[in-house]
């Protein structure tokens, strides 16, 4: 059957494919981060570009049968946590005193 | 088989990292956002990566999206901002971002080796955490320093403070400051 091993060899995937598609994820949260002003969007697409790098590392962790890409992404997993929870509490202060979340209205540190 | 739900899951993966970037709504964001990280918790699990995809689900769209999403409900509707974007940097910036991602995706996705065999212990809570309480020990203290101080740092970062308490950490302090400037300065006039 000619076409069902055309299929496939067409659906086999490898180390490729999963870097090309993580580069993909980080670069729409470049996207994010440059285009959006809100930043709570902002951070979110921080998040996304986390997330493409974590699977780029599992990748290659699957690809070298090492794991010490595995423990670099639980690593990667609990800073974010730690910048998320800063970064929005930061956000949670500014907006109290500016009652907005617009990058473009940040121009200062102090008022 | 494992090329089927690579397809499957990163199209999806991808459609809805878009969907993120471009709801004008943050909850809407949020939700996206949420799915994409499922979609890759599913991609981890095809690496065999089972703790990994675990921990993508509860850490990463459980609990850091659920704080997301409870920040943004708190802030409610937001005003946006009247600034109108300036449509010249605008376009260096999509330039750059379109540059990056082709060269990123022809460096990293050209000719694709295949994954080798691996056996099952490839992944599993125990192998990892043997190597996380062995190779890892020190580092693993730190993420839990790291933790403890940015946990400290949020509630001192979002306290509210109540008028006269003891907390009340700027104002007095900047308000003396400029007193004291200002007696130097009669100083200076007398």
């Amino acid at each position: 059957m000619p076409d069902l091993q055309g299929l496939t060899s067409a659906l086999q995937v490898g180390l490729g494919h999963y870097l090309g598609l993580s580069a993909i994820l980080f670069s729409i949260g470049v996207l994010g981060v440059v285009f959006r002003r809100n930043a709570l969007v902002m951070f979110m697409s921080v998040e996304l570009m986390l997330t493409a790098v974590n699977l780029s590392l599992i990748s290659f962790s699957r690809f070298l049968d090492d794991m010490h890409g595995h423990v670099m992404v639980l690593f990667v997993l609990a800073v974010a946590a730690a910048e998320a929870g800063v970064g929005l509490a930061i956000l949670v202060e500014i907006f109290r005193k500016r009652d907005s979340v617009d990058v473009d209205e940040f121009r200062q540190l102090m008022e | 088989m494992e090329g089927l739900f690579f397809y499957l899951f990163g199209t999806v993966a991808v459609i809805s990292a878009i969907a993120t970037i471009t709801r004008k709504d943050p909850v809407t964001s949020a939700f996206w956002l949420i799915f994409c990280f499922l979609n890759v918790a599913a991609l981890f699990a095809t690496l065999s990566a089972h703790l990994m995809a675990a921990l993508q689900v509860l850490i990463y769209a459980g609990a850091i999206m659920v704080f997301f999403l409870f920040v943004t409900m708190f802030l409610g509707k937001v005003k946006r901002s009247a600034a109108k974007p300036n449509p010249v940097l605008y376009g260096i910036a999509f330039v750059t971002v379109a540059a990056l991602s082709v060269i990123m995706v022809n460096v990293t996705g050209g000719e694709s080796s295949p994954f080798p065999e691996v056996g099952p212990e490839h992944g599993t809570i125990e192998s990892v955490s043997h190597l996380l309480l062995s190779d890892y020990l020190f580092p693993f203290e730190l993420v839990g320093l790291l933790l403890t101080v940015a946990v400290i740092g949020a509630v001192l970062l979002a306290r509210r403070e109540a008028p006269g308490s003891r907390g009340a950490r700027i104002t007095p302090s900047r308000s003396s400051e400029s007193g004291r400037e200002g007696a130097v300065g009669g100083a200076g006039d007398a």
